[in-house]
């Protein structure tokens, strides 16, 4: 019952979105622009109402729905029951056109946009989700009704019983599916010939809030990997990470790009172009991981039938994008002033380079595909060659990010440096002495180096503004450096982390003792206990350091009884400087195998990209 | 300097950046690319020794034994052929005899392999599909039950 | 040579769709259909006879016969949906023997049900802790396996047989 009405509501948003989109090429009822506006907004608290009824149906455990079904329990915790409703092909995908919709509801109340480029971008964004609703109801409906009487359903992936993936998803989502009105919105400035100053600041703020959500959910997903599923490691330049960090760069590239032009209207080619891009790889992104083309370790519904479909999606959007970008080629109204260094030059080159590292992870993503249909042999594009090509690729990128701030718009000219030169050769002697009294190899000096030089970079421009307050106007001001120093942040997070890695594996007794990492580690006890849904085995360690117990952490498995999966749950000291990260194997003749991780400077990761993703949104809202 | 020449220059540095980037990907796909069989094909074509390659197959009923401390050797299977695999390390959660298991490694005879990686599935379905493929060829691939 | 540049992207796009697109064509190969061999040997169970408690029947029973093995119930509506394709079955396969398994229900409803509805099932055990099941790792009715003369499950549906389940599966399977 629950599910037929969750349907009504799908069909009356897409009805009515056809109605918008008809509306808008034959108006035979002589509707004005608002009211057209004023009807859509139906939609959108349709699909509303629909996605809740699909939520409200996991709530209450409706196996007559057949996605409840495959992936709900009825022991579940309540939680995990309602991001069940989009911790699932179907329901993630309904979840995608519920925030498409969405955005569009949110973009008809901008004020101070031309009429009709307000309601063309609406008009486009209809019909973008009348394309995805059709995917939803012809091969990934979530309201299909179950023909089987059941008593209990499959249960949720335990993996996916996680509170951070609770909010996963969302956020990526509203990064991806946001670049979907950047589209909408480009296209509609193309078609209207509306490129004005004021396409120019909502272009902006939009880009950059898609963007920072994107952030946060890639960072999200980090973190999920590296806490709970235990996988030692928080990035693996898996084929499903490398399609979230395309439309991650690529906006990166429009923010940047919407930066140059400063609210003049320059290199608009490029932004309409980056505008298109960012959703076409949003969705190329959704095609590889949903079509199973990509071998992954995460685990995703797939099936071909399903690929097809998002392939025509696919081919439809970013074929019409690009055909409408050629025959209406908007002209620039001024000329960028272009010397060697200045910021308009700094800021383009990274656009380069930007754009090429995308293609570079492009290029290493399908290139099995390629091969496979050329060839016919299968090979694998591992972590080892994105690390030897996209890091060299960005280095000069971060070269240039760290002194771009101080750089000025008309001449060749760098302010102050003097201070910059300074505080540049004090720290390359401070990092230089640090290298000869410690080990430090090329990488990790590179890392240290450019992270700090951007930290310091950022804080001299800082600095140098000359009204300084707290206020969080102030704030607003200076995002930019405040994204900067939260991108030096995780540079050094980074190095440290993946570089002075130790890691080992160990043979032990319950009672025995190892030293690790400047530490020592006893193997206190094993116990198992019995959750509802569940089954706990957990070995307790405690960490001493100078026979003082300053830490004591759990590492084990769980074992759901339902979908008969275990699941690894990484034991984890936390602080500042380091994680030790412990897993618990199998055992054998009494030993337990156990792996264990020193993980350093791992919070800086999640700071930089929290900074980041604050900043990001400050930006939003500056006037 | 000239404007001209200012632009120039910013054109020439891009070049660059572009050519250094096409080197280093031509550089990398010759060094960094691994090869993905199942050990009836590794069988079939005459792969070099001491290659790092990845095996996708079934890990042999009855052939997983303990050499020695965190030491395995297990056979992995396509029904036709199978080779033998080494491994020193962690086993994931998932591994078990008659389960899909992808290792990655390098050749050291015709038909041993000592593995590096022996990779976690997410879910027992991880598979690549032209794997599976080549496995279900050989009756071996069990639909989901 | 300006112009090129701008269509650079668009060209690039196609070439991309061009490969997926032959990549997932590729695999659909209608040539190599997923194999649907499960390959188990039944499961070791023992269920008494719903109109006679004395008569039991194992595992061992149910060999050197093509066998189908319904699990069912009359509180279950989508039984009753696909109770007339067991009719159809039993008169179109002779050489298949249709067992029934009255899961979790009682007694008196089961007999009810088969009187009103006829009894397609040569065989009709009784399952009512559902351990017959849960050795079978039932999971909604109806469910239905497919025996082969040596014992082992070659086929396994959930949810009513279709006419073009029965056409297209199960058929090819016993024939």
């Amino acid at each position: 019952m629950v599910s037929i009405i969750g349907f009504l509501f799908l069909c009356l948003s897409i009805i009515t979105n056809l109605f918008v989109v008809f509306a808008n090429i034959i108006n035979f009822f002589k509707l004005s622009f608002n009211k057209i506006i004023f009807i859509s907004r139906f939609a959108t608290i349709f699909i509303l109402l629909s996605f809740l009824t699909l939520i409200f149906a996991y709530i209450i455990s409706d196996f007559s729905n057949y996605n409840v079904f495959q992936n709900s329990h009825s022991s579940k915790p309540i939680l995990y029951k309602i991001s069940g409703a989009w911790g699932n092909h179907e329901g993630s995908m309904l979840m995608w056109i519920t925030i498409m919709s969405i955005y569009s509801f949110i973009f008809s109340f901008v004020k101070k946009i031309d009429e009709s480029l307000k309601f063309k971008t609406i008009f486009f964004q209809s019909i973008l989700f009348i394309l995805f609703s059709f995917y939803l109801v012809f091969v990934s409906n979530p309201f299909l009704a179950n023909n089987v009487n059941v008593s209990d359903g499959l249960g949720l992936n335990p993996v996916l019983q996680d509170p951070a993936l609770a909010i996963h998803p969302p956020a990526l989502y509203l990064g991806y599916v946001g670049y979907s009105l950047i589209f909408s919105f480009a296209i509609a400035g193309i078609v209207e010939k509306k490129i004005n100053n004021e396409w120019f600041r909502v272009l902006k703020n939009w880009s950059l809030f898609c963007w920072s959500m994107l952030t946060l959910g890639i960072g999200l997903g980090c973190y999920w990997a590296y806490y709970e599923l235990g996988w030692g490691g928080w990035w693996f330049w898996d084929p499903v990470e490398n399609v979230s960090l395309m439309p991650w760069i690529a906006g990166l590239a429009l923010v940047h790009s919407l930066f140059i032009s400063k609210g003049e209207q320059v290199l608009t080619k490029w932004i309409v172009f980056l505008s298109i891009l960012c959703f076409s790889l949003s969705i190329f992104g959704t095609f590889l991981v949903r079509s199973g083309i990509l071998t992954s370790v995460h685990s995703f519904a797939s099936d071909p039938s399903r690929g097809l479909f998002i392939l025509l999606i696919f081919f439809l959007i970013t074929g019409f994008g690009l055909t409408i970008f050629l025959l209406k080629m908007p002209e620039d109204k001024k000329s960028i002033k272009l010397l060697l260094l200045n910021k308009t030059s700094s800021l383009i080159i990274n656009n380069i380079i930007m754009i090429i590292a995308c293609l570079t992870i492009l290029l290493g993503t399908i290139y099995p595909i390629i091969i496979e249909v050329l060839t016919d042999t299968r090979i694998s594009v591992g972590g080892p060659y994105f690390n030897s090509t996209v890091l060299p690729i960005m280095l000069p990128g971060f070269l240039l990010m760290s002194i771009a701030p101080s750089l000025s718009w008309q001449t060749n000219k760098l302010k102050n440096y003097k201070y910059y030169s300074l505080v540049l050769i004090s720290l390359s002697v401070l990092i230089v002495f640090i290298s000869i009294f410690t080990y430090l190899n090329p990488w990790l000096f590179i890392g240290l180096f450019l992270g700090s030089w951007i930290i310091l970079a950022s804080l001299i421009a800082i600095i140098f503004i000359e009204k300084k307050s707290f206020k969080l106007k102030f704030l607003k001001n200076i995002n930019a450096y405040i994204a900067h120093i939260g991108v030096g942040i995780l540079i050094i997070g980074i190095t440290f982390s993946s570089l002075l890695k130790e890691e080992n594996d160990f043979s032990l007794n319950v009672g025995e003792e190892i030293s690790f990492a400047n530490s020592i580690i006893l193997f206190e006890e094993i116990t198992v206990e019995s959750k509802n849904n569940f089954q706990k085995l957990r070995g307790k360690f405690i960490i001493k350091k100078n026979d003082i117990n300053f830490a004591q952490i759990e590492a084990g498995k769980n074992y759901y009884h339902v979908s008969k999966t275990i699941t690894t749950e990484a034991g984890i000291y936390h602080d500042w400087f380091k994680d030790i990260y412990i897993l618990l194997g199998g055992q054998e003749n009494e030993k337990w195998s156990i792996k264990i991780y020193n993980n350093p400077l791992v919070s800086l990761i999640w700071i930089g990209i929290f900074i980041m993703v604050i900043s990001g949104l400050l930006g939003v809202t500056k006037k | 300097m000239t404007l001209r020449f200012q632009r120039l220059l910013l054109i020439l540095l891009s070049l660059l950046f572009l050519l250094s980037a096409i080197l280093l990907i031509l550089f990398n796909s010759k060094k960094n690319i691994v090869f993905f069989y199942t050990p009836s094909e590794l069988l079939e074509n005459n792969v070099e020794l001491n290659k790092t390659i990845r095996i996708g197959a079934f890990v042999q009923k009855g052939s997983f034994k303990k050499i020695a401390d965190r030491t395995y050797e297990f056979n992995l299977s396509d029904k036709k052929n199978f080779i033998k695999v080494m491994y020193t390390g962690f086993l994931p959660d998932l591994f078990r005899e008659e389960q899909g298991a992808v290792i990655e490694g390098i050749l050291i005879s015709k038909k041993l392999i000592k593995a590096s990686t022996v990779y976690a599935k997410h879910d027992e379905n991880y598979m690549p599909n032209s794997i599976k493929k080549s496995l279900e060829l050989n009756e071996y691939w069990q639909r989901k039950y | 040579m300006k112009r090129f540049i701008f269509f650079l992207p668009l060209i690039i796009f196609i070439i991309i769709s061009i490969f997926l697109l032959i990549y997932l064509l590729q695999k659909n190969d209608p040539k190599n259909p997923p194999s649907a061999l499960l390959n188990k040997e039944i499961p070791k169970f023992e269920v008494k006879n719903l109109f006679d408690d004395k008569e039991v029947i194992t595992q061992e029973n149910l060999k050197d016969n093509f066998i189908l093995l319904n699990f069912f119930a009359s509180w279950c509506a989508p039984c009753k949906v696909e109770h007339k394709m067991l009719f159809k079955i039993k008169n179109d396969l002779n050489n298949l023997l249709l067992v029934g398994i009255n899961y979790k229900d009682k007694v008196n409803d089961a007999k009810k049900y088969l009187q009103n509805e006829g009894n397609p099932y040569s065989f009709v055990g009784l399952d009512r802790r559902g351990m017959v099941g849960l050795e079978f790792g039932v999971f909604g009715l109806p469910e239905t396996f497919i025996i082969n003369k040596e014992g082992f499950i070659i086929y396994k549906h959930l949810g009513p047989i279709t006419e073009k389940i029965f056409n297209e599966e199960i058929k090819p399977l016993v024939q």
